[in-house]
Parts: structure tokens; C-alpha cells; sequence
């Protein structure tokens, strides 16, 4: 009777014991209701649809973070992606055009500001949204974890020579290890809002205060933008940026969990080699927040750099050009289709594309006999 | 002399006499009535609702308004008026309750949503 | 003495005629006195030589401060009530607001079948833009009058549970808007489809008991509660049809009381899942001398939210965390400057409002403070005229949010009713 009590008072105060894994979108079980009502604040700002007058362009991706995070719920991906281009010489060395690879792909009426990819552009590249379920925790997790794990000099001679991304965070202010983005460009969700929030919507913010639209003339930008001066302004009954609200919103929504646990499917999936790159958990560094406090992230990426053969030629941050974060493979069961610019089909397809660094693996992985590929294969969908 | 107050004092005995007997039934629209009864109107009722008097009774009803104009049609009397709004005044109305039975009285101006049910009986007994 | 014969003569004559004058004023009353009347009932025209059978209760006078109105008024009076605002929310401009031009159209078919209508236009235009006002049908039924204590309605009903919902006239309440409770916990104005009875149980007792339709459970939310689940008469469902009652006391002068419950399903858009409502309002309007006071009590039941939570988060993406229980409760109390018979009215109120439409959670959600409200709106209502009301309020809002702060406004008023 007690314990009945108990249980559901603790229910009533949304201790955790009734998340349910099925339900992609709620908030971390454990939260305060103050951090629930950061949450939902950012979550209502996520799907808010911005206007010119808001400040969305004049070069922009989507009018709202939904437009590119919406599957299975808002924080995961859509089928949209982003166009990269650059200019890559005989050598190989890269050159940005305009000062960024990115290219928006509309403008605001009446679209005097168009961004255009100039002609001298010869590398040109597809870029599909990253879930953000978990994004919380993959931010707890500590630069020296993933220091630990790098070894670009390959010197266990198992083939791969995963990088850790050095990057200046513009949020701290300082080196930090990337860990967000398909290039690791970012280290804190509040950089991520800022960087995302500029470059995806026009909507200029304290840690990116111009606006971006490559190949556009200053003087013609300074007509074709509605607002003047910094677009993300503090909300009167917050005193909060849309910026703090999305980094609240990224930071508190959960991971997906996987619809069931397949010990023989993971001992297959390590067996392979797969998990060299794709380490199926990895820790959170201490922290202050108890939801965040030496906590298990069962992501299957160790967010370093490697070279597999699906780079996207275009180098940023910290990244070569062929270089990629290695993605999560949480919620894989949601994500179609797969690689960085939605080229794979399949789950197969993707593997199938596994080169460079991957090579000894996916050797591995053909040479399996196809009963333990399909346990394989089962094991990667219950994710 | 004598003969002519003789003559008058006779013509004023029969003058009085016709005076006493001729004295008027006093006049029911200013005689003091045997009830008085204060009703109020209001969205969307009559307060008292049910008033109950007696056979041969010269009823008074003084009616105020605690809102907007009403009306108040009182069939059987053939009585229908408006009920000045509040601060306007008091509908008085009078009448002889000279047959036994139900008679319903309701409000005549539209007044509102609940204006249809706005109704009230007077019960001689 | 030589005139004396002259004089006698002339003196009897005097007498003579009085005594005619006396006898006439002693018949009695030919007719009664004339009665001044409003158009009849029975659309008969009115016909002098008719000899209208004696009234069983014998008119004798009307008098008074009433008024006549014209003979060419019809029973179909077209009646109205309107609603100009000037809203200031702290650190925002002022906004003017035509908040409502609504008019109501009634009909009597006969003694015993009337109409009653309310069509609203709210915020003055309506353009198919994506925020607009708003057109709608507020009330639109049939009135059967069977007895005083049994009576048949149906069509577009007012919800028959709170004080404003069925009484929104705006010189009938304080304040420029609605009361918060009656907004956001009671969905004001809330019309159903339906069909119901009504009456009078005598002693002051009044009910009203309707069937009617269903309240949407996709489209609930946190902040408004059950409100937006309103279908307001477009797309009804009845398929399990919501039953609403009430008991009203209005027996003792200047004292109305009135208890409400409204049950209802509410999952005709989501397949295997049927939320229930249920809603229980305490209400009561008092005055004495110069004084008013009115207070509401009010509690909503919501079954399954949990389950509804997550569905809705399959389907949409967002959970919209709709709460298991929503409560308001509200107490105004109000003085008149002026005494009643005065023919200017100034009210001075002050109405202390706390409601919360996240009152409870299902097991495994939180609730979002910002919407665990409470306002103090003080202010006063000038009343030239019983229909016409000049409002102002101020309003200090507050909310247990640790991350929102409530903000302040001030409010301007002009409503009327005709």
C-alpha cells in the first residue's frame, strides 16, 4: 500500500519510472519541472514558424527547426537536406567561394537576395539533417573520453585512426572537442543553436551577428534583410534567447531507446569490428546536473573523424575533406535514408559504402556467413 | 321668513340625503390595495416567481429591474408592459384577482439568452 | 330681505343640479380604466370593435416610470450586445480590439414554441487569413413550453454551466473580459449541439438538463486546458453524446446558486482511446444593499491523459501535455457608489482569480508552472444607462512558473446591449 503510494507520488512528480522508450520526443526521465518548462519553451520555439519580420533570411534553409527535425518527433530529421560547395584544385586543396561552403537554398521575397553556388564551384555536396534525441547527453560526454579514444596515428594498427576535432567553441570561448554536426564542427548545443540558427534560418543571434548569404553584396544584403540589428532578441517573460531555448530544448530531450535488448546481435556487431568506430556506449563526465552525471550514452559513435570513403569533400572545423563524424546509431530504426547526403537506401547500402579506414571491417562483415549478417542485420534494427 | 327656512331646510334634508346615499365606491385605482407585492426582474428571473393571493383581493405588484428593460405581460389581466430598467423607475400595476386559478405572467422584451423561460404564476386561492 | 325669493329660487336650482352631478358620479365605473398595451402576443391585428371576453383577472391600473412602445413593433425583435476594448499588456502598445458584435434574433411561433438566436462576429473582420476573427453561431434553438416545471430545447445550446456562459451580456459583469476561469477552465462561450429539457421545480429551483456533442480530446492542450476541444457547432460528433445539467436556486431575492456537472467522451478522433470529462462548478451571485458578490468554484476531470499524451506524440511529434485534472475557483466582490434607484450606476470591483489548468499529471508528466495562474483585476464598470457599460480594469497576473514571468496589463472598455 505504502509503496503504491509512493510510486505514484513519485509518478505524479514525473520521477521517470513511467518513460516509456516508445516515445520519441518526451523529455529525459528525471528532469526538474523548472528544466520540463525550459523544455517546452524551447520545444514551442523549435516548431515556431519565423517570418521575414522575425528576422528569417534573407538566405535561409527552413522557416522553423521543424522543417528539418520533425521524424519520428520533433528533434529527429526529414528527408530535406542543406547544399555544401567549394572549389577543390588539382592538388586537392580546397577552396571556400564566397567565404562559406554553405549554400542556402531560398530567399525571402523577392528574392533579390538569392543565394546562388558560383560557377567556379566543382564540388558540390548533399548534407541531410542529424537526429537531436540525446543531444543532452552526448554534451555531458567529457572531451577527455573521446581524447582517450582517438588514435590518428592508427597506432594499434587495427586500420583505424579516428581524429577528435579540435575546435574554437564560440559559445566557451575556448578548444573544445567537437562533437555536434556531420563535420564534429561544434562542442556545446549553444553553439550548435547559434551556428544553426544564422546559417539555417538567417536569424542572426549573439554568437553569429551577421547575417550569411554568400555571393550577396553588403549593401544589397542591408535591403533585402526586414530587421535591423540583431534578430534574436531576449523574450520579455523569459529574459531567455531563442538561442538559450533551443540549446534547453536539444539538451533535455531523450535519446531513443532501442525496442529491445539483443546481447548476441551486440557480440556479433563487436565481433565484426563494428564497434571500433560505432562504440556502442560511451560515459558522461561529472557533472552538476544529476540527469548528466556519469551517465551512460548508448550511442554507438565515438564522435571522432575517420576517413571511410563517404566523405563529403568539403572540409570544416577541424575536418579534412573527406573526413566524417562517425554518426550514432541510436534510433537508427527511424532514420531513412542513411550517410550524410541521404545517398544510401538501405542499412546495407550504407554498410555497403564503408571503405577507407573501414575496409579490414567490412571485409569482415562480407566474409560473415548470412545467417550471423542477418543476426546482424536484426541486431541494427531493433536500434 | 319662516316659510322660506322651512322650504330651504327641506331642500337641503333631501340634498343631504341624496349626498349620503350617492357617496362614490371608492376608486380601485387609488384605494389602498389589500396586497402589495415587490418583484424584482432580473436576467433571467422573476423574484418572488410564484406569488400566491386571495379571491377578491386588489392586488399591487411593484416591479423593478435589477438590469436591462423586461416586460411584463400578464396575460389574464390583458396586461402588458414594459419594466423600466434599473435606476429608471418601477412598473406598478393593479388588478382584481376575481377568479380562482393559475395565471402566468413572462417577460415580453427580449433580454437575453434565458428570456424564454423567463416566467412566473400568480395563484388565486 | 326683498331679494330673498330671487335668491331661494335660484338657490334650488344650485341644489338641484348637484344633486344630478352627485348621482352621476355615484354610478359605477362604465369601463375599466384605460390600460396601455404592447403589441399582442397573437399577431392579430389589433381591431377596436372587438369585444374581447372580460380577463379573468380584472385589470385596474398600470402606472409607473414603464414605458410604451411604439404599435408597430413586431415579436421579432432583433436585440444585440457589443464589445469595443483597448487592451495594454505591460511593455506592449495599446491595441484596440472590436472584441464582439453579436445579434440575437428571437421569434415567437406561438404561447408555446419560440426561437432564440446569437450570431457573433469577433474582431471585426474575417478574410480566410491565417489569423483572423471569427463568425460564428452562438445559440440557435428551439423552445417548446410544455409546463412551468417540464420544457423541450434543442438546436445550438449555451453549456449551461457557470455565471458568464449563459449570461454574457457585457453590462452584466465586471471587468472587460471575461473572467480568466471562465475562459480558460469553463470554455466560454460554450455551445454544443443538442436537445434537452428545462423548467421551473418551483421554491426558486430552475434546472437545465441538455444531451449534446462531443468535446475533441486531440485538440486539448496545457495552457488552455479542455478550451480548443470545443467544436462550436462545425464537424460535431455525437457519437457518444456529452450530458450536461444544471441546478439553479434563485428563490431568495438578489441570491442565485447554481451547482453544474457536464460529462462527456471525448475520443471520437482517436481509435481505441476514450477520454472522459467531467466537470463539477459550484456558483453563486449575491447582492445586499450596495453591495455585490459573485464567486465560482470549478474542477475538471480528464481520463487517460497519459495514454492521450502519448498517442498524441505518436501522431504529431509533440506532446501536448494535457493535465488529468484543471481547477479555477474566483471570488468578486463589488460595491456600488451610487444607491440603486440612481439612475447612473458605478460599480467598484475587485475579483481575485486562481486557475490552473495543469492542476494534476497523469503518472510520468510534469507540470508546466506557467499555467498554474492567478490574477487580481480591479477596476470599476460606469453605467450611464442599465445597457451601456464603461469599463476599466487593471490586471496583475502571476503564475508559478520558474521560468516565464507573468506580466501586467490594463484594460478599456466599451460594451453594450440592446
Amino acid at each position: 500500500m505504502k509503496h503504491g503510494r509512493l510510486l505514484a507520488l513519485m509518478g505524479t512528480l514525473g520521477v521517470g519510472l513511467c518513460q516509456s522508450p516508445d516515445f520519441p520526443g518526451s523529455a529525459l526521465a528525471g528532469i526538474t519541472p523548472r528544466e520540463f518548462e525550459l523544455f517546452q519553451a524551447g520545444l514551442d520555439d523549435f516548431t515556431e514558424v519565423e517570418t521575414a519580420e522575425d528576422g528569417l533570411g534573407p538566405a535561409f534553409n527552413g522557416a522553423s527547426c521543424a522543417v528539418c527535425h520533425a521524424v519520428p518527433a520533433i528533434g529527429g530529421i526529414t528527408a530535406m537536406t542543406e547544399v555544401r560547395a567549394g572549389h577543390r584544385d588539382a592538388a586537392g586543396k580546397f577552396t571556400e567561394l564566397n567565404g562559406s561552403t554553405l549554400f542556402q537554398l531560398f530567399s525571402t521575397p523577392p528574392h533579390t537576395c538569392q543565394v546562388r553556388i558560383p560557377a567556379e564551384a566543382n564540388v558540390v555536396a548533399r548534407r541531410a539533417p542529424i537526429p537531436l534525441f540525446g543531444a543532452g547527453l552526448v554534451e555531458a560526454i567529457g572531451d577527455e573520453t573521446l581524447l582517450a579514444l582517438e588514435d590518428p596515428e592508427d597506432a594499434n594498427g587495427d586500420g583505424i585512426s579516428g581524429r577528435a576535432a579540435r575546435i574554437e567553441d564560440v559559445a566557451e570561448h575556448r578548444m573544445r572537442i567537437g562533437r555536434f554536426g556531420w563535420k564534429a564542427q561544434q562542442a556545446t548545443l549553444l553553439a550548435f543553436s547559434g551556428d544553426a540558427y544564422r546559417n539555417e534560418m538567417g536569424i542572426t543571434n549573439e554568437l553569429f551577428p551577421l547575417e550569411s548569404a554568400p555571393g550577396i553584396e553588403a549593401a544589397q544584403l542591408q535591403l533585402c534583410s526586414a530587421t535591423r540589428g540583431m534578430e534574436d532578441v531576449r523574450d520579455r517573460r523569459t529574459k531567455l534567447r531563442a538561442i538559450d531555448l533551443f540549446e534547453a530544448f536539444m539538451k533535455f530531450l531523450a535519446p531513443i531507446e532501442p525496442v529491445s535488448e539483443d546481447a548476441g546481435g551486440l557480440a556479433t556487431f563487436t565481433a565484426t569490428g563494428c564497434a571500433a568506430c560505432h562504440t556502442p556506449v560511451l560515459t558522461t563526465a561529472r557533472n552538476a546536473n544529476p540527469v548528466f552525471d556519469h551517465k551512460a550514452v548508448r550511442l554507438f559513435s565515438d564522435l571522432l573523424l575517420h576517413d571511410v570513403g563517404t566523405g563529403d569533400g568539403i572540409p570544416q572545423g577541424a575536418a579534412e575533406a573527406d573526413e566524417i563524424r562517425t554518426p550514432g546509431l541510436w534510433g537508427l530504426r527511424f532514420r531513412r535514408p542513411l550517410l550524410h547526403d541521404g545517398s544510401a537506401a538501405t542499412v546495407v547500402e550504407a554498410i555497403e559504402r564503408h571503405a577507407g579506414e573501414a575496409t579490414r571491417v567490412i571485409e569482415r562483415y562480407r566474409a560473415l556467413p548470412s545467417a550471423v549478417r542477418e543476426q546482424l542485420l536484426r541486431f541494427l534494427a531493433t536500434l | 321668513m319662516v316659510v322660506l327656512m322651512r322650504r330651504h331646510f327641506l331642500l337641503l334634508a333631501i340634498a343631504a340625503l341624496a349626498l349620503a346615499q350617492v357617496r362614490p365606491a371608492q376608486d380601485p385605482a387609488t384605494q389602498t390595495p389589500d396586497r402589495v407585492v415587490n418583484i424584482v426582474a432580473e436576467r433571467f428571473t422573476f423574484n418572488p416567481s410564484r406569488i400566491v393571493v386571495k379571491n377578491g383581493e386588489l392586488v399591487e405588484f411593484v416591479i423593478i429591474s435589477d438590469d436591462t428593460d423586461h416586460g411584463f405581460n400578464l396575460a389574464a389581466a390583458g396586461i402588458d408592459a414594459a419594466i423600466p430598467q434599473q435606476g429608471k423607475g418601477e412598473l406598478r400595476i393593479r388588478f382584481l384577482a376575481s377568479v380562482n386559478g393559475r395565471f402566468g405572467f413572462e417577460c415580453s422584451r427580449a433580454c437575453g439568452a434565458g428570456h424564454n423561460l423567463m416566467r412566473g404564476v400568480v395563484v388565486v386561492e | 330681505m326683498a331679494q330673498a325669493p330671487v335668491d331661494t329660487e335660484q338657490r334650488i336650482k344650485d341644489l338641484e343640479a348637484r344633486i344630478e352631478e352627485l348621482e352621476r358620479k355615484a354610478q359605477p365605473a362604465a369601463a375599466p380604466a384605460k390600460v396601455p398595451v404592447l403589441g399582442s402576443v397573437q399577431t392579430a391585428p389589433s381591431a377596436p370593435e372587438r369585444t374581447a371576453p372580460a380577463p379573468p383577472l380584472i385589470p385596474v391600473s398600470v402606472s409607473g416610470d414603464y414605458r410604451t412602445f411604439p404599435s408597430t413593433e413586431t415579436r421579432l425583435p432583433v436585440a444585440g450586445y457589443m464589445d469595443f476594448h483597448v487592451n495594454k499588456d505591460s511593455g506592449d502598445p495599446f491595441s484596440p480590439d472590436f472584441h464582439r458584435f453579436v445579434l440575437l434574433f428571437g421569434h415567437s411561433f406561438s404561447d408555446r414554441v419560440k426561437f432564440w438566436s446569437e450570431l457573433e462576429l469577433e474582431h471585426a473582420l474575417v478574410e480566410g487569413k491565417e489569423e483572423s476573427g471569427e463568425v460564428a453561431l452562438e445559440q440557435a434553438y428551439l423552445d417548446f413550453l410544455i409546463t412551468p416545471k417540464f420544457n423541450l430545447r434543442a438546436g445550438m445550446l449555451l453549456a449551461p454551466v457557470g455565471i458568464v456562459n449563459e449570461r454574457h451580456e457585457p453590462p452584466s459583469f465586471n471587468g472587460v473580459e471575461r473572467p480568466f476561469v471562465e475562459t480558460l477552465i469553463i470554455p466560454t462561450t460554450w455551445r454544443e449541439l443538442g436537445a434537452g429539457v428545462t423548467g421551473d421545480l418551483g421554491r426558486g429551483f430552475r434546472y437545465r438538463a441538455y444531451v449534446t456533442s462531443q468535446l475533441d480530446a486531440t485538440l486539448f492542450d496545457a495552457e488552455s486546458g479542455i478550451t480548443e476541444g470545443r467544436s462550436r457547432g462545425f464537424q460535431a460528433s455525437m457519437r457518444n453524446p456529452a450530458k450536461i445539467g444544471r441546478l439553479e436556486y434563485a428563490g431568495r431575492r438578489r441570491l442565485t446558486l447554481g451547482i453544474s456537472s457536464y460529462t462527456g467522451h471525448t475520443g471520437f478522433n482517436l481509435p481505441g482511446l476514450n477520454p472522459r470529462v467531467d466537470m463539477l462548478e459550484f456558483d453563486g451571485r449575491y447582492s445586499v444593499s450596495r453591495f455585490d458578490v459573485r464567486g465560482l468554484f470549478v474542477n475538471t476531470w480528464v481520463s487517460r491523459t497519459g495514454e492521450l499524451n502519448r498517442r498524441r506524440q505518436l501522431q504529431t511529434g509533440v506532446n501536448p501535455n494535457v493535465a488529468a485534472q484543471m481547477r479555477g475557483t474566483y471570488l468578486e466582490p463589488a460595491v456600488h457608489v451610487f444607491p440603486r434607484r440612481a439612475s447612473n450606476d458605478l460599480i467598484l470591483f475587485t475579483r481575485y482569480e486562481k486557475y490552473n489548468t495543469q492542476q494534476r499529471m497523469a503518472a510520468g508528466f510534469l507540470p508546466l508552472g506557467a499555467f498554474n495562474r492567478s490574477s487580481w483585476v480591479m477596476g470599476l464598470t460606469y453605467k450611464p444607462n442599465a445597457d451601456v457599460a464603461v469599463k476599466f480594469d487593471y490586471v496583475v497576473n502571476g503564475n508559478k512558473s520558474q521560468v516565464t514571468q507573468a506580466i501586467n496589463g490594463i484594460n478599456l472598455g466599451l460594451g453594450w446591449w440592446f
